[in-house]
């Protein structure tokens, strides 16, 4: 880890990166945090990929920056409004990887799942605390 | 005659119409195996909404989630909330997503917990393909052979730069050393540079 830092430092971080790869949770903190000034600091032929919500991200900014030239391009498995319109610029734009929200698709899916819920479980009957406990004032 | 011991309840809805996130058989077995046989697990044959974060509760899950001390779904309904209000304790949402819970989960004094780290891995992987899929130049040479064109001189002249080096990047995510950070550990082994985050406030069972 280079440094860590909050949203005030995300300038900071696009001005440092090739690859800007968006994966916080959807809060009222994070709505449109990578915004036109982010995407405009990152370095020429910049990618950005997104894996978290697509209300993180400005996509008329990102538009226009592909296609100025500005971005390299981008990998997009989530968008502001699913499943992606017919027509909308994304599908047809070849700098633009569109996946249909599934990056998280995988086969071992229920095998670490259900690790993970009897864990929980045998922490809940021992009074211990649970993993993956959300902070529900935080959002995540 | 002893009355019988009065049973806890466990909710599994989890019958996506999904493959991929519907709950096999061999799963529901683990939990009542790690419960013992004073849990009632009742499992909702119902389909259960897993696009998103959950729908809002059919209604076979709102009836079993009467007097249900844990429930497991794709986020929490609000039906299905509102219906074990007072008996709820705790509930895991399969999803890493759970915004759509918050409004009716909000002080309602239940632990809520997802599925945020199991989904790290496989995101990862798709993170690092993404990446190599435009440093490589996979976009332009698919777009060649959707022309049926030989396009060996894009590369070798210069016209399409390929890159050599690890390019550096920066991750936005919540809570470094959660789950949350798994998905920069991928890239960073495949020799790409740094990663940013921000501090959570430590995790509490309340």
């Amino acid at each position: 880890v280079e440094w860590v830092g909050g949203l005030a430092d995300l300038p900071r971080l696009a001005g440092g990166s090739d690859v800007l790869v968006i994966a916080a949770p959807h809060t009222a903190e994070t709505v449109g945090a990578v915004d036109r000034r982010v995407l405009e600091r990152l370095p020429h032929q910049a990618l950005v990929v997104n894996v978290s919500r697509g209300s993180l991200l400005d996509e008329a900014a990102l538009l226009e920056l592909l296609e100025l030239r500005r971005l390299r391009g981008a990998a997009l498995d989530v968008f502001a409004t699913e499943p992606l319109p017919a027509g909308h610029p994304f599908w047809s734009h070849a700098r633009v990887l569109v996946a249909p929200h599934v990056s998280a698709v995988s086969g071992q899916f229920w095998e670490r799942e259900t690790a993970l819920i009897v864990e929980n479980i045998r922490s809940y009957l021992a009074g211990a605390p649970l993993t993956n406990l959300v902070d529900l004032e935080a959002g995540y | 005659v002893s009355a019988p011991p009065v049973s806890r309840r466990l909710v599994v809805d989890l019958a996506s119409l999904r493959a991929a996130w519907r709950i096999p058989k061999t799963s529901v077995v683990q939990i009542q195996n790690a419960l013992g046989a004073a849990w009632d697990v009742m499992e909702v044959k119902a389909p259960a909404v897993s696009d998103g974060d959950g729908g809002s509760g059919s209604p076979e899950a709102i009836s079993a989630a009467r007097g249900a001390e844990i429930y497991l779904g794709f986020g929490v309904p609000s039906g299905v909330a509102a219906a074990a209000k007072g008996t709820l304790r705790w509930a895991h949402s399969a999803t890493a997503g759970i915004g759509a819970s918050l409004a009716h989960m909000s002080g309602s004094g239940v632990l809520l917990t997802n599925s945020a780290g199991v989904h790290a891995e496989p995101m990862a992987d798709w993170v690092v393909a993404a990446i190599g899929y435009f440093t490589r130049g996979l976009d332009r040479m698919l777009a060649a052979q959707r022309q049926g064109r030989w396009a060996k001189e894009d590369f070798t002249d210069g016209a399409i730069p390929m890159r050599g080096r690890a390019p550096r990047v920066g991750t936005r995510h919540e809570g470094v050393g959660r789950p949350a950070a798994r998905r920069t550990r991928r890239p960073q082994r495949c020799g790409m540079g740094r990663r940013v985050g921000r501090p959570t406030a430590p995790r509490r069972r309340k």
